[in-house]
């Protein structure tokens, strides 16, 4: 649409063979990541989006491959990286990796090196990637952590992991991340693993980042607040489709897809006062190995007709950015 | 949080307090420095040659001139103690080490190729325990023949699996953590992790593994000695001096002959596994 796009992603498929399945996690996934904003990735557990962001960076386990699509990353020069054709391995992947796009993961208690001190990590991201001193790169990581909160971070330099709680983790985390600068930070259900109060912290931590930095963010959530608290635009991920994307407004204002009504139905809201219980959404997700014909939520759908389940729905664009993928609003779209 | 007397790393001081108020352990590694500080600077304790013959001292029962006594050629038993010692000790800790090396070495290869080269290797360390190790000693000793560093070779060859093993598993479960997975999502190499995370992370069990197998190379050291297939018995070491005492009237009368370095040999293995025991303890995780 425009040429600030950073990251392109184009009918991004990718498959897992478990024993003698073959498990889809996403299919068909497109979306575009615009610089400079946030992007939300939503869904409920074992959608594919944790997928969609490992496929990203081809950091698959090794039973899984990108059998489809494309996924395009435009460097600070323009130029486009086609990133599923690198070798997983390869030297312009592990350039790209850490350098310009990074990622943070779920579980900030598992995701650093116990033998290590904290500062020696977050440096050596930073010395694989640029060539500079020792003492720059001291420099550097202090005024890092410092950014990020840590009030005497000479001292914490020398701190092993155990010395932190999970919430400074998640933050030491964040500063390996953006150590470098990158130009795209991939979040991966960054406060998960974290309660609450340390949740917000964490949040707005990566928002100012995201502001001062002007780093292009995807966040994996499953938490609807979070993306209403953080995110421009959102994708929301059933079964490995994006069936709902569209910026915050359109999304929470005027949600389309069944599947997002009921996401959003499911949110506690603290002042909507009296005893409105939550809804859930009936029903479980289905077994990724199976084919389905139709839609793969018609099953727990209100609204299932009788194309939902014998055809593949296709994407109807409601207006401007907002598109979903539900049999629905078949006749209003143009793109039917 | 901000003192000043802060340690570097209070998992290492936790870790040494555990140590340290581990009595057994300290004794075993009290008995085991003494004994090595003992062997390693034997010239300054004793004044005696250990290969010295002097027939005309033989069969001396302990004095304060030979405070062990003399054997049946005249050599000081305490003198020869002190620097048989020496050699036992070495061929231990030396073995111990280069048997770890090894295993580090080859796990390390095994854990970070996996596939084919990881079957062969596991295979290989399987075939090497599959044999009870004092007989693939001894037909070793067949084809090499005697000599410390025969000796070095042969328990090399029957000890690094134990270390293999450890090494490899411990590396095949590190690899599926988090923090590998992080490390290659800020583009680090493969071989960066293996040696810069996974190993650091492999290496506790290998020190008490080369705590206690010197114990067991100084056992196997003085066995073989006895027997005569170990080091020439010209050489003095521990297990040398039991088989000079293999006599029975010497058994009978001078039992500090035989008593003497046995009680060397038991004390330093004891010692060492005592040591290993609290080493265990510490690196222990479920603890």
């Amino acid at each position: 649409m425009n040429e600030e796009i950073i990251l392109k992603v184009e009918n991004l498929q990718t498959k897992f063979r478990v024993g003698k399945r073959i498990v889809h996690a996403v299919n068909d996934v497109s979306f575009e990541l615009k610089k400079g904003t946030m992007l939300g990735i939503v869904g409920e557990s074992g959608c594919g989006k944790s997928v969609t962001a490992h496929s990203i960076m081809k950091l698959l386990p090794k039973n899984g491959s990108i059998t489809g699509g494309k996924v395009k990353y435009y460097d600070n020069n323009g130029k486009a990286h086609i990133l599923n054709e690198y070798d997983r391995n390869s030297k312009e992947l592990r350039t790209i990796r850490g350098k310009e796009i990074s990622m943070i993961f779920q579980d900030p208690l598992a995701s650093l090196d116990p033998v290590y001190t904290i500062g020696s990590q977050i440096s050596e991201n930073l010395r694989e990637h640029e060539n500079i001193s020792k003492k720059e790169a001291f420099d550097r990581v202090v005024s890092m952590l410092f950014e990020l909160g840590f009030s005497n971070p000479e001292e914490r330099y020398y701190d092993y992991p155990h010395n932190f709680s999970g919430g400074m983790k998640q933050r030491v985390m964040i500063a390996i991340a953006m150590i470098c600068n990158p130009n795209i930070l991939i979040a991966d259900e960054p406060t998960t693993a974290l309660d609450v109060t340390i949740q917000a912290q964490i949040l707005t931590l990566m928002s100012k980042m995201q502001k001062t930095h002007g780093t292009s963010t995807i966040l994996i959530t499953h938490n609807m607040g979070i993306v209403a608290e953080t995110c421009d635009e959102v994708a929301v991920i059933y079964m490995g489709r994006i069936v709902e994307f569209g910026n915050l407004e359109q999304i929470f204002n005027t949600p389309m897809h069944p599947y997002t009504k009921a996401l959003l139905k499911s949110v506690p809201v603290l002042s909507s006062g009296g005893e409105k219980r939550l809804e859930y959404i009936p029903g479980a997700t289905p077994d990724g190995s199976e084919v389905i014909k139709g839609c793969a939520f018609a099953d727990r759908c209100k609204h299932t007709m009788e194309i939902c389940r014998t055809k593949q729905p296709v994407e109807s664009i409601v207006d401007g950015s907002h598109r979903v993928l539900c049999w629905l609003y078949d006749k209003g779209g143009k793109n039917a | 949080m901000g003192s000043k007397n802060r340690v570097k790393s209070s998992l290492m001081r936790r870790n040494l307090h555990k140590l340290l108020s581990n009595r057994l352990a300290l004794v075993g590694l009290g008995i085991v420095l003494l004994l090595v500080v003992l062997s390693a600077f034997a010239p300054l304790f004793t004044k005696y040659d250990p290969s010295f013959i002097d027939v005309s001292q033989r069969l001396q029962k302990p004095s304060m001139e030979h405070l062990l006594g003399t054997d049946n050629v005249g050599r000081d038993l305490f003198a020869r103690l002190l620097y048989g010692g020496r050699v036992s000790i070495f061929i231990g800790i030396v073995s111990a080490l280069i048997a770890a090396a090894v295993g580090i070495i080859i796990g390390s290869v095994s854990g970070y190729f996996g596939g084919k080269i990881d079957m062969v290797l596991l295979y290989i360390s399987e075939i090497v325990m599959s044999f009870p190790s004092m007989i693939l000693v001894l037909v070793l000793v067949g084809f090499l023949g005697q000599g410390i560093l025969n000796l070095i070779i042969i328990f090399t060859v029957v000890g690094w699996p134990s270390t293999y093993r450890i090494i490899r598993s411990r590396i095949l479960s590190l690899r599926e953590e988090l923090f590998v997975e992080s490390c290659r999502a800020s583009g680090i190499g493969g071989a960066s992790i293996m040696f810069n995370h996974l190993l650091p992370n492999a290496l506790g069990p290998v020190v008490v593994i080369i705590t206690l197998s010197t114990g067991g190379y100084v056992l196997a050291e003085a066995g073989l000695s006895f027997i005569g297939l170990g080091v020439a018995s010209s050489v003095p070491t521990w297990g040398n001096i039991i088989n000079a005492a293999r006599n029975l009237r010497i058994m009978q009368n001078f039992p500090a002959l035989w008593v003497a370095p046995g009680v060397a040999i038991s004390l330093f293995s004891l010692g060492l596994s005592f040591f290993g025991d609290g080493l265990r303890d510490v690196f222990d995780p479920e603890e």
